[in-house]
């Protein structure tokens, strides 16, 4: 079993981290985040202007609708090329595609600058290889602390002195807070930043089964130092598609006071059949039912539709998809049984892809209250390329709005009732988020 | 993840089904009757039934056997037997000579309406290259270009149903090497580029392009059939509708 603040098991989401090769290639990737070991710190002029024309160039021509965004792309290349051709470092190369990217108003579109992500990656190697491993439990960062936010209890026991709301410290003989200040000034401002946190604060404790991790942490004001071994990944070994191996964790149960209570960590075919076989028929008689998608990066598109026609009355959509192919709805034709029951979703920033879909979705046909914290706004793959100075593009290829005409791309999913994790309420080991939903949903689920 | 919809899928086959066999005013009705003499001509009065079986590969490499059987009356049925790592998929579309559906387990059993029956039902007659007109409300002849190294026509239709395309016509054989459609329905809308190659007699001087390739929304699907088989006889049971969609629609 597994002890978190959610009261189910689900193993932390796929990390993208190419580095580590568990990424679902279906969910954004962060395509190039930790490849370079060094970066010049002063480019070239000429790779300079290569990077503001590879800028211009890549959204002319994978922009969904530029005409849409009423902005003529040609004009602003001529009025900023010169401007990028007066500079001389790369800091004022990237003020300049900065302000041209700023001109189609549109969030998901950024340049970074490269010595960062050189600094993070050269950081994280103290920490971590890479690998499938897990020591147990899940991080996140609250209240400027590193705390635990779930425990595997088929991997960490009462006596490992871990538990929810510890505070890890330090690892390996490292302090943590270093390496933490740095993601925290990298992803600080970054679009999809609070994913990248996410995902790269866990993976510090991801490495491959079998080794030893010495962790300094404090429980209840005692701190300790012990060495951990790591763990198999949990869940399923699961091949779908041309993707990687993820490991595919559901559970569904019903908990004391009758409410349901669903999570699982990948939108997969599977989650379909054992939402209709397992969880619907158990779920029958419950007063709601919560659907935890915190941590979960998304998967198929598809499936979030494919779980919503049995919670749906009404032929709707959870919103649309527009490329430069079209549009594509995530239309939802309802399937017997239905569901009616009130429900509620978590999400957090490791909600990204179809969870966020499918949480904006259902909230704005006000099928659903969704709790916890903003979403990765990640709703599509983004695509983060190198560019020739160095420097990182980051871009969107396509867009997503929901149906109520949210654009989620770069955004993310607000919840109605925000609720984050704090470092009191861990320590009593409440999970506010899931006990707010529960209250919800006792006093009736109205919207 | 992208969105790899069977359901669109299925759907642009049948409008492969139904852009190669069905064309094209002035010139444009010209263009359009040259097709349909290409096509077959009089012996498609002939066709009463038609089985195809075949291959397609879709994206994420998931593949499968495709099933296509077409019956007078407007009978149909398109079925799909798709298989990918960790996955199986049994997907299908059909008509009972009223009414359409689509049925996969992802996504369940629904009812065709609107453009999306209309399209469908126009795959399902045998001789709509020969009888356009019953379903083309205005067509248009917009030049002549060249299309890898060959000429064509190039006619813009626009369909009963509201369906706009455009067909590129082989000045030479009369045959349709490419259309390019926005079709429109509660998936949504979106421009589907579909090119017809590899012609081959199926019976009497009844041409079908063996293979389909179509991109849509940045994938490709390819279809390739094998195997044809005329005028075998097919019961009407063949047609029916899944029970699962019986309950769906209420029936």
């Amino acid at each position: 079993m597994t002890q978190r603040c959610r009261p189910s098991a689900a193993s932390p989401p796929p990390t993208t981290l190419p580095r580590r090769r568990r990424g679902n290639a279906l969910i954004p990737v962060i395509l190039v985040l930790f490849m370079a070991a060094f970066w010049p710190s002063h480019a070239a002029d000429k790779e300079n202007l290569a990077s503001f024309d590879k800028v211009w160039s890549t959204i002319k021509e994978k922009h969904w609708n530029l005409e849409k965004t009423g902005v003529d792309w040609i004009k602003i290349g001529e009025t900023y090329r010169p401007k990028a051709k007066k500079t001389s470092t790369r800091g004022e190369m990237r003020k300049v595609i900065r302000a041209m990217i700023s001109e189609l108003g549109q969030s998901h579109f950024n340049v970074y600058g490269g010595d960062g992500f050189a600094t993070l990656e050269t950081a994280l190697g103290d920490f971590t290889r890479g690998g499938n491993g897990t020591l147990g439990f899940e991080v996140a960062l609250v209240d400027d602390r590193l705390l635990v936010t779930r425990v595997h209890k088929n991997v960490l026991d009462a006596e490992s002195g871990i538990q929810i709301g510890t505070e890890i410290l330090a690892h390996s003989g490292k302090k943590l807070k270093p390496v933490i200040d740095d993601m925290t000034e990298l992803y600080g401002d970054m679009a999809q930043g609070r994913l990248y946190m996410n995902r790269t604060l866990n993976s510090l404790f991801e490495d491959s089964p079998g080794m030893d991790k010495e962790l300094t942490t404090v429980t209840n004001g005692k701190e300790q130092t012990r060495t951990f071994k790591m763990h198999p990944p949990l869940g399923r070994p699961k091949t779908i598609l041309n993707l990687p191996t993820v490991h595919y964790e559901y559970q569904s149960e019903v908990m004391s006071d009758n409410i349901g209570y669903l999570t699982f960590n990948i939108f997969i075919p599977d989650v379909k059949t054992q939402f209709d076989n397992e969880t619907l028929p158990s779920f029958k008689e419950t007063d709601g039912m919560i659907i935890d998608l915190r941590g979960n990066g998304g998967g198929i598109g598809f499936i979030a539709v494919a779980l919503s026609n049995r919670i749906l009355s009404q032929q709707s959509k959870l919103g649309t998809m527009s490329n430069q192919g079209g549009t594509l709805n995530f239309a939802v034709f309802p399937q017997k049984p239905i569901y009616d029951k009130p429900i509620a979703i978590l999400i957090d920033g490791g909600s990204a892809s179809t969870s966020e879909i499918m949480a904006a979705g259902l909230q704005d046909l006000k099928r659903a209250k969704v709790f916890g914290t903003r979403s990765a706004g990640a709703a599509l793959p983004s695509i983060i390329e190198t560019l020739p100075n160095g420097d990182r593009f980051q871009y969107a290829i396509a867009d997503y709005t929901s149906v109520g005409g949210r654009h989620v791309e770069g955004n993310g999913v607000e919840p109605d009732e925000v609720t984050p994790h704090t470092a009191t309420s861990l320590k009593a080991g409440k999970d506010a988020a899931l006990e707010a939903a529960r209250q919800w949903i006792k006093s009736g689920g109205q919207l | 993840m992208q969105p790899k919809n069977v359901r669109y899928q299925l759907t642009l086959l049948f409008i492969a089904l139904l852009t190669a066999p069905t064309l094209f005013a002035g010139d444009a009705a010209k263009v359009l009757d040259n097709v349909a003499k290409a096509m077959g001509g009089d012996d498609l009065e002939d066709v009463k039934s038609v089985v195809m079986t075949g291959n397609v590969k879709m994206p994420q490499q998931m593949n499968g056997k495709v099933e296509f059987m077409m019956k007078e009356g407007g009978m149909s049925k398109l079925k799909m037997n798709l298989t990918a790592n960790g996955m199986n998929m049994v997907a299908e579309q059909g008509c009972n000579g009223d009414q359409c559906y689509d049925s996969n387990p992802m996504m369940g059993a629904r009812l065709l309406e609107g453009q999306e029956k209309e399209q469908f039902q126009l795959s399902n007659d045998l001789r709509a290259a020969k009888e356009w007109r019953k379903y083309f409300k205005k067509v248009d002849y917009l030049g002549k270009e060249t299309l890898n190294g060959k000429d064509v026509h190039k006619i813009h239709i626009t369909t009963n149903a509201g369906i706009e395309m455009t067909q590129f016509v082989d000045a030479a054989s009369n045959l349709v090497l490419k259309s390019v459609m926005t079709t429109q329905g509660p998936m949504g809308q979106m421009k589907v580029d579909s090119f017809y190659e590899d012609y081959k007699t199926i019976h009497k001087s009844i041409q079908f392009p063996m293979v389909t390739r179509i991109n849509m929304m940045g994938q490709e699907v390819l279809m390739t059939f094998e195997s044809f088989e005329v005028n075998q006889e097919i019961p009407d049971s063949v047609f029916a509708f899944p029970p699962s969609l019986q309950e769906a629609a209420g029936k």
